[in-house]
């Protein structure tokens, strides 16, 4: 019987029906997509990590590693495993008069023990293997290397003092964990070549990683935290294959923080929407209701009626979802695949669809059966007086009904964005925005009764005052609503232009790192030459920050399993080794936050004062005042905190966390690290040939490239977000459309009331058409308002600088919000007035 | 005796004052009776009927309806006892608008878990000379054919009690006139009996015995 009376009411239902479903629809599927892609990038970074690092683990530094310091950490590794070694160093390559920044990349016979090299003419070559590199002058170069220098293989190319001969083009390899081959072409070869070059010496830069395979019951990721507990030094670093792939997918992990964020929008504007649309057709159901418990049907079963209806929908919305999510995904794989270092292969997996349907369960419930229960209540005997309503049908107690759904929501918001800040602060904000809305309601409500009512043209404006529950639930919704499309719309712009980088215009060419001392006058003697002066040429100091407040400065354990990113990160940063810096004056990319103006020489009394980067000094929770104690090989500096600076980090300018005055460090070892202005192809290839032949052991990072290559993936990150902020809109549209048809149905009866009372179609229409609209075109202003501040509070927050919403659809959604309620009215009043009955029975 | 009410009384609360719409009243009415109720708008007639189908409770005195005592039940124990043993009319026939007129009749039937007789619902249907629309939705009737439905309703599961309010109050003279006379008609047949609750006291004097409400008590007339 209640089957059967849910699928009438359902089949009878039709327009009900569909409008209900299409709210479920967009909601559901923008949340199983999300869902889909984020469990689909987390398993293919798990899936492909081991063949990206070519092992399970590697202990690695950015200089050779001790070997007594290896030995020991070996020591917790199991018995049973095998040993690989790789060393990595950026240097020139000069073939055929011409010279190119590479990554020369020593491998041994055993590398990789995962995944393999593909070459051009040899085929694929595995980890065991004999290479042809071994013990012999041949390297195996990346395609771009040939192309940029007009080579084939066969011919030969000067790496330091040593000459190769390119024995084969390297179309993919394994084993690039280290993520510096964004940067550069590589060229492979053995590490007895390596020393042919010479380009190992004192001062230069290289990365040593020692990879090792382990049964495969060892648990990587617990290894890893066990030596990382035991590593004293932060300059050896441990890395599981995990870590290392979840590490450099980096972009696509925050990507998907994003979409799961927009997602979670989508949904909310969707319980919005099925929120009126489900409560119009419960409403429109008081009198079935009444009847169905005249004629003995328990109240308890007219529940189960009407939430089996709602959950068969609910579960035919999903369905199609499958359907719709199944024919996007490979839209966003093409549009994802190269946000990471792997092949991304986004799949609808069974995990995905489990997790999506209990969570759209209990959202179903939790949203439903506050309404049902609520209309359920309607007693028979109003049937006799012709009564049938339900009494206090909007109140304070109803909004409490629905704590559970709001709780849930901010849980589900905390586990998509996989971040109690990020999650909770979303969730906040939301409760925020709706109190704030219905403060201004109330002012507004305030406002009118004093100056506007009173006059005699004002009284359509009434029913906003005499009723102002459902009135505020209308401008809250819509407000709300409103707003979130706009501040996502607003948030996409602003990602899209701060890491859109405004084109390269003004950004370096290139970052030359590792110049020795005695190289600096040589190194601006070449760019002199060569037309240019450098951008920066900053100092660098390596050193460990030992004390604070003379308290020892140790490492936070990590035993926690990192419950969030930004943990995770904060936890990374900790560890990390520090670079100083001194200079006299701040850099254009950088100002003074807090505390004093930066003095760039040191007056020789008490301690030096130094400036602290904001996000760093809040990450090692570092004040004004404090005592900061480093050591510098083995010299300790002390040195007091006297300000704290933003950097604009994507000026891409070198900037240091940290930074001395003049005075202190000069006599320290210290490196330099230089930029060059924006240079065109010809002068950056004359500039590094003769970069080459005087400074070999100078490293060169190609910024330009990096930078096309960033603005490309954002480009097409862009087009994800814009598809997803659509979907927000038109999820948007549908909510107000809901709204208007739910609460003009309710008027139904006044509206026949008043035509009977002889109040022509087109006056009837106008005193609705004022009262709906103005609350759109208020609530949508108010929305605009919002979203505006929320930019800037945003702006403030994540890219230190204030920053107005630069986009014309917000704008744009007061028009379209305003004339999608006029619209609706105007259909709805054409409708009833249309309706031939004799009785208010029939509505 | 299927309705015992002794020294019932009904109090509304309006603000601080209080209304006794009912007071004191007693009410003995013997199986297939029909009796009337007539009474001024505001008399408490509605209420009355409230009672007797245990839609609402009263303030003070003892009630009993076919031998059940409602004070002993709980809200479910009396939503199925009035679906099994009670027919109700109202004067706004109340369909529901997404089942036929014979889903609509047939409909205390299923609720009720008896015995899903179509011959009944289709003979029912031909009583109140619908036959040819039975598969027609609440729309798509007359306020008289739709009215009729409500009767059939009523009575398709063989109720011992019918409570009829205001039935033909919606409909015009001559449809209100024919709808009574199926309903007088159709409860004889069943031996039910009736409480009709009417302003017109030439309906009344169609029933056995008619009651006049005043002042929340009840006088023969």
């Amino acid at each position: 019987m209640i089957f059967k009376l849910a699928y009438l009411q359902i089949s009878r239902n039709l327009k009900f029906s569909l409008m209900l479903l299409s709210n479920l629809l967009i909601g559901m599927s923008c949340f199983l997509l999300l869902i889909s892609v984020k469990d689909s990038v987390l398993s293919s970074v798990h899936q492909s990590s081991k063949k990206y690092m070519g092992a399970d683990l590697r202990i690695y530094s950015r200089q050779k590693i001790n070997t007594k310091k290896l030995l020991r950490v070996e020591k917790l590794l199991p018995q049973e495993r095998s040993r690989s070694k790789m060393n990595e160093l950026y240097t020139m390559v000069k073939g055929k008069g011409r010279s190119r920044l590479i990554l020369l990349t020593a491998v041994d016979e055993q590398f990789p023990f995962y995944g393999e090299f593909k070459l051009e003419k040899k085929g694929l070559v595995f980890g065991g293997q004999k290479k042809s590199i071994i013990g012999d002058s041949r390297v195996w170069v990346y395609p771009e290397v040939l192309k940029q220098l007009n080579l084939k293989i066969g011919d030969s190319i000067s790496l330091g003092n040593g000459e190769f001969i390119i024995d084969d083009v390297m179309l993919e390899a394994s084993g690039q964990a280290s993520g510096w081959s964004a940067m550069a072409p590589l060229i492979y070869l053995s590490f007895e070549s390596l020393e042919k070059t010479g380009l190992i010496k004192k001062g230069s830069t290289l990365w040593q990683s020692y990879l090792y395979k382990i049964p495969s019951t060892e648990d990587p990721v617990a290894l890893e935290k066990k030596i990382d507990r035991s590593l004293k030094s932060p300059s050896l670093k441990v890395e599981s294959h995990i870590s290392s792939g979840e590490q450099a997918s980096r972009l696509v992990l925050y990507f998907t923080d994003f979409l799961g964020l927009s997602g979670l929008v989508v949904l909310f504007l969707s319980i919005i929407g099925v929120y009126f649309s489900f409560h119009t057709f419960v409403y429109n159901q008081l009198k079935s209701i009444a009847v169905l418990k005249s004629v003995g049907l328990k109240s308890s079963n007219i529940k189960w009626i009407f939430f089996l209806q709602f959950l068969t929908l609910s579960t035919l919305a999903f369905m199609i979802s499958i359907l719709i999510v199944t024919a996007l995904l490979p839209i966003m794989n093409y549009y994802l695949h190269e946000l990471s270092f792997f092949d991304l292969s986004l799949d609808l997996s069974l995990n995905s669809l489990w997790v999506s349907l209990v969570i759209l369960l209990v959202l179903a419930f939790f949203l439903s059966w506050p309404i049902i229960s609520f209309h359920t209540q309607v007693s028979v005997k109003a049937l006799f007086s012709d009564q049938v309503k339900n009494e206090n049908e909007f109140s304070i107690k109803k909004i409490f009904m629905y704590s559970p759904l709001a709780l849930i929501f901010g849980l589900l918001s905390v586990w998509i964005a996989k971040s109690w800040v990020t999650g909770g602060v979303f969730w906040l904000s939301l409760i925020i925005i709706l109190f704030f809305t219905a403060v201004i309601w109330w002012l507004l409500v305030k406002v009118l009764t004093t100056f506007i009512v009173p006059k005699p043209w004002a009284w359509h404006f009434k029913s906003w005052l005499r009723r102002p529950l459902p009135a505020l639930l209308v401008f809250v919704s819509i407000s709300s609503s409103v707003f979130l499309v706009n501040f996502l719309v607003f948030i996409e712009g602003r990602i899209y232009n701060e890491l859109l980088f405004d084109g390269a215009k003004g950004r370096p060419s290139l970052f030359i790192f590792d110049i020795q001392e005695e190289q600096t006058e040589t190194l601006k003697a070449i760019a002199k030459k060569n037309n240019f002066d450098f951008n920066s040429f900053a100092p660098m100091i390596r050193s460990k920050l030992t004390k604070v407040n003379d308290i020892n400065f140790e490492k936070i354990s990590e035993d926690i399993l990192f419950e969030t990113r930004e943990r995770e990160r904060e936890e990374r940063f900790r560890n990390r080794g520090m670079n100083l810096t001194y200079r006299q004056k701040l850099s254009p990319s950088e100002s003074i936050v807090n505390g004093e103006d930066y003095v760039g020489v040191f007056s020789g009394q008490g301690l030096p004062k130094i400036s602290l980067e904001k996000r760093f000094a809040e990450r090692l929770n570092i004040n004004l005042n404090d005592k900061l104690t480093f050591e510098i090989q083995g010299v300790e500096v002390e040195a007091l905190v006297k300000s704290i600076r933003n950097i604009r980090w994507t000026s891409f300018e070198p900037n240091f966390f940290i930074q001395f005055p003049l005075g202190v460090l000069e006599l320290a070892p210290k490196t330099f690290i230089a930029s060059t202005p924006q240079l065109d192809e010809k002068t950056s290839e004359a500039f590094l040939s003769q970069l080459f032949d005087e400074a070999p052991n100078a490293s060169v990072i190609d910024v330009g490239r990096i930078i096309n290559r960033i603005s490309g993936l954002i480009r097409k990150m862009s087009l994800a977000l814009k598809f997803i902020t659509f979907m927000a809109m038109a999820c948007g549209l549908l909510i107000i459309f809901s709204i208007s048809r739910s609460q003009i149905k309710q008027k139904s009866k006044d509206i026949v009331l008043l035509k009977w009372l002889g109040l022509s179609q087109k006056r009837l229409k106008k005193i609705y058409i004022i009262e709906f609209t103005w609350i759109a075109f208020l609530s949508s202003v108010l929305a605009l308002l919002m979203s505006h501040v929320m930019t800037l509070v945003i702006g403030k927050i994540v890219f230190d600088s204030l920053w107005w919403g630069q986009s014309a659809v917000p704008y744009a959604n007061i028009l379209v919000v305003s004339l999608t309620s006029w619209l609706v009215v105007y259909l709805v009043i054409n409708k009833i007035f249309n309706i031939k009955t004799k009785s208010l029975e029939s509505i | 005796m299927i309705i015992d009410f002794q020294g019932v009384t009904k109090v509304f609360s309006q603000g601080s004052q209080s209304i006794a719409v009912l007071d004191q009243l007693n009410l003995q009415i013997q199986e297939s009776q029909s009796i009337a109720i007539v009474g001024e708008s505001g008399s408490g007639k509605s209420t009355l009927l409230s009672l007797i189908a245990g839609l609402e409770s009263p303030s003070s005195g003892e009630l009993r309806v076919l031998g059940k005592d409602y004070w002993q039940m709980d809200e479910d124990e009396i939503t199925v006892f009035r679906g099994k043993n009670i027919g109700i009319v109202f004067q706004s026939y109340y369909l529901v608008p997404y089942l036929t007129a014979l889903e609509n009749i047939m409909l205390p039937l299923e609720i009720n878990g008896l015995k899903n007789d179509l011959a009944r619902g289709e003979e029912l249907l031909r009583l109140v000379k619908l036959d040819h629309r039975g598969g027609h939705f609440f729309h798509q009737l007359s306020g008289g054919e739709a009215q009729r439905v409500s009767l059939a309703r009523a009575l398709i599961h063989r109720p011992s009690l019918i409570l009829a309010d205001e039935p033909s109050g919606n409909l015009d003279e001559e449809t209100g006139q024919q709808v009574m006379d199926l309903l007088f008609n159709l409860v004889e047949k069943s031996n039910s009996t009736l409480v009709l609750v009417t302003h017109n006291r030439n309906l009344a004097k169609k029933c056995q015995k008619t009651l006049w409400l005043t002042h929340g008590q009840l006088k023969e007339i």
